[in-house]
């Protein structure tokens, strides 16, 4: 008498007919590969818009902090040159500023240029830059220097209009 | 037939054992734990250090320059009145005033040493002038010489008594007769003439005129019971207000030299000061019924100021009641 076959549940899960390593194996590479895939594209794409974003919040700061310091180096300047008649003019005005900036904005080297108007931050790799106008009054010598500690200056020995200068400390 | 079939998992297959090989698949999932794991770090630490800086951006910059400024005005104000103080106690050694700086430095440094500033003030040259000063009903009713041949003029100030028995009452038109006022005589062409007398409101009034024109009035303030009212010619003040207009702008620092002569000195009762630098750098010419000492008019000083951030130098001329140009 031929045997009756198992019905529901236990029939399914003993069943192995038309499994095959092979076939599982692929399967089983290929749906873990194109997650992964996902994972790395979409937290790659998050990661890529967040430092892009740190990097233009730390560059606007630092930014901010440069323009203030130098518009503080130009009243100073000034005041150093106010009630100076010609009888003295051959004397010294002199205006020194440090300003502890880091050295990186949200881990990436950057450069601080500073000119006339503005004070221009920017970084290669994401590439961003920012402007901040300054109102400075006293000549700025343009110049460009590496994201760190900075100094601006101001330097007037006799006659003649002194300029505001930065570098690097 | 070979049994070809995927048989359900056993503890062998999933934890090692003789079929630890087929346990490899399990690398796929850490290595995605393991990249998921580093990205949300990296995320981390980046937002991090976002918030932190728009926290100190928000935090507002402090100032560097509020000190060195504020140590600037302290030795300007201090060498003001210590020239000023001075000047007023009679004939004034430049020595003395060297001294008194001397002392102004070693106060400054000691308090600009406890908030972490290094300070330096010293006397770099002083120029010398006279303090002219004397009562209006003293001099020469019709015209008095002040002070004669002058480059530059402070703290010319005339307290005149508002009582209407004293000081004129009068209207513009009426004014160049019958006002008192200070004619400031250019030599290099032009003069300016500055009146005050009661106006018919019986408010004291200051008005200005040139070449002897009829004046317009420029400021006028009530008496309000004072015995005094300044009229502060250099400071450009009537009374305790501002009187812009009040000094000539081609006398703050002109090229030759003026004369500074007091008329109808009877229409007004009060006391007049200035103090004055003649372009001979000594005793100034003027009226002999008003009193002319030797005083000093400006001082240059040197001054540093050190902290750690900062580098502060200049040379000021100090010249209290100067007016500005």
């Amino acid at each position: 008498m031929r045997e009756r076959p198992e019905s529901g549940p236990t029939r399914l899960l003993s069943d192995e007919r038309g499994v095959s390593v092979t076939v599982g194996y692929v399967l089983t590479l290929a749906i873990g590969a194109m997650l992964l895939s996902g994972v790395v594209i979409g937290i790659g794409g998050v990661l890529d818009a967040q430092t892009d974003r740190a990097v233009r919040g730390d560059l606007s700061v630092l930014g901010q902090t440069t323009a203030a310091n130098v518009e503080s180096a130009d009243r100073l300047a000034r005041a150093a040159e106010t009630n100076r008649s010609s009888a003295i003019d051959t004397m010294n005005a002199s205006v020194s500023v440090g300003v502890d900036l880091p050295d990186r904005a949200a881990g990436v080297p950057y450069r601080i240029a500073v000119d006339n108007d503005t004070v221009t931050v920017r970084t290669d790799r994401p590439e961003a830059m920012m402007e901040i106008p300054h109102a400075a009054r006293t000549n700025v010598t343009p110049s460009s220097v590496r994201g760190g500690p900075i100094r601006i200056e101001y330097e007037r020995n006799g006659a003649g209009a002194g300029n505001l200068t930065v570098v690097e400390r | 037939m070979a049994d070809v079939s995927l048989g359900p998992p056993d503890r062998d297959r999933l934890f090692g054992g003789d079929g630890a090989r087929e346990a490899d698949r399990a690398q796929l999932l850490l290595v995605a734990g393991l990249v998921i794991a580093v990205s949300l770090v990296t995320l981390v630490v980046l937002l991090n250090a976002t918030i932190y800086s728009e926290n100190v951006a928000t935090r507002g910059i402090e100032s560097t320059d509020g000190e060195a400024l504020e140590v600037r005005a302290t030795a300007v104000g201090g060498t003001g009145e210590l020239i000023d103080a001075a000047n007023r106690a009679g004939p004034t050694d430049p020595e003395d005033i060297e001294d008194s700086i001397g002392d102004l430095d070693a106060e400054l440094s000691r308090s600009y040493a406890e908030r972490g500033g290094v300070t330096h003030l010293n006397l770099s040259s002083v120029g010398n002038g006279s303090r002219v000063s004397g009562e209006l009903g003293a001099v020469d009713p019709n015209a008095s010489l002040l002070a004669g041949n002058v480059t530059r003029t402070r703290g010319f100030v005339i307290d005149v008594d508002p009582d209407p028995g004293s000081l004129n009452q009068t209207d513009p038109a009426g004014a160049v007769d019958d006002a008192f006022h200070v004619d400031l005589n250019d030599s290099t062409g032009g003069s300016r003439q500055v009146y005050v007398y009661n106006g018919t409101d019986g408010n004291v009034t200051v008005a200005v005129g040139e070449n002897g024109s009829a004046p317009t009035a420029l400021c006028e303030t009530p008496p309000a019971g004072r015995s005094r009212v300044a009229v502060d010619l250099t400071g450009e003040r009537l009374g305790d207000r501002p009187c812009p207009g009040l000094w000539p702008r081609s006398l703050v620092a002109p090229d030759g030299t003026y004369n500074i002569t007091l008329v109808n000195a009877d229409a007004a009762g009060g006391e007049v000061t200035a103090t004055v630098r003649p372009v001979s750098g000594g005793a100034v010419t003027s009226n002999p019924d008003l009193t002319a000492t030797a005083a000093v008019y400006e001082a240059t000083i040197e001054l540093r100021y050190r902290t750690a951030d900062l580098r502060f130098e200049t040379t000021v001329r100090v010249a209290p009641g100067e007016p500005d140009a």
